[in-house]
């Protein structure tokens, strides 16, 4: 059985029009971006610099828009608001959010190698 | 030739402003200048900007960089005439509603349909700009008109009372 993809590049082919160059560049910088993100946040974490957690969070949310990482979304919103609280749940939604983006960017790699 | 208008992108998402640059400017003619930070674009301000898309949440890069809201009100001091269209991933209706307060145009969450409400709200400024000229050029041509009509009358009565007759008004 086939597993179920996280990621849907529609909305990148439609805004591109098609351009394969134009793909490629922003799912290259969507790399960047997630990495770094993911890096940080980790980083944050150990500190519990709530704040810091969810600012960097945030700056995913449109990024997953535009890759089409539709799961991804409620768990940010969920980071997001629990930076106002003691933060306790954040370490566990974002072991799951990196697991999503991980596989996301799995997904992107193949789509991006089959580009022409 | 009608100058090209300018606008700003002010966001910290590098991302999201090559994204909406590489959009309007297949739909646009427009001169475009990206900023970081809405403090760069308050520095910027003198290059006279027809419209500016800001952010939000503009501290991911510089912790200590103003939020959104901020730069909005320092905009409107200094150019209260330039459109200011908020983009942001903060979809709270609380900050949505300030941003309005404050004087932005509009208010767009960033998504996949951000990049076609963003175009079509500065097709629809410009609509606005049109029609404020109409409406203005319409009173002016009313003003104009409304005075000649007076001056005819002013005149026909003027005539009466002296008894000048249009046909042979008495100096030919």
């Amino acid at each position: 059985m086939e597993e179920t993809k996280v990621s849907d590049l529609s909305f990148l082919k439609q805004f591109s029009s098609g351009n394969s160059a134009m793909m490629k560049k922003l799912i290259n910088v969507f790399f960047h971006t997630a990495q770094d993100a993911i890096v940080k946040i980790q980083g944050f974490i150990e500190e519990k610099n709530w704040e810091r957690v969810g600012s960097i969070a945030h700056q995913l949310k449109p990024q997953c828009s535009y890759m089409g990482i539709k799961t991804a979304e409620p768990l940010i919103i969920q980071i997001e608001d629990a930076k106002n609280s003691d933060g306790s749940a954040i370490p566990a939604l974002f072991e799951s959010l990196k697991a999503i983006m991980e596989k996301a960017m799995i997904e992107l790699k193949e789509e991006t190698d089959k580009l022409p | 030739m009608a100058a090209l208008k300018k606008i700003f992108l002010v966001d910290d998402d590098h991302n999201n402003n090559e994204m909406l640059k590489m959009h309007l400017s297949s739909k646009f003619n427009l001169e475009i200048l990206t900023f970081s930070t809405g403090e760069d674009c308050v520095r910027n301000i003198d290059l006279n900007p027809d419209y500016i898309i800001l952010d939000y949440n503009l501290n991911s890069v510089k912790t200590e960089a103003a939020n959104g809201i901020d730069i909005l009100k320092k905009i409107k001091e200094l150019k209260p005439e330039v459109f200011v269209l908020f983009l942001s991933g903060q979809d709270k209706i609380e900050v949505a509603v300030d941003t309005i307060k404050y004087g932005a145009y509009d208010y767009v969450v960033k998504n996949q349909s951000s990049f076609l409400r963003i175009e079509n709200c500065l097709v629809n400024i410009h609509k606005n700009i049109r029609l404020q000229y109409l409406a203005k050029a319409y009173r002016f041509a009313t003003f104009l008109l409304g005075g000649i009509l007076l001056g005819i009358v002013v005149m026909a009565i003027l005539f009466k009372i002296f008894g000048i007759s249009a046909i042979n008004p008495g100096w030919i």
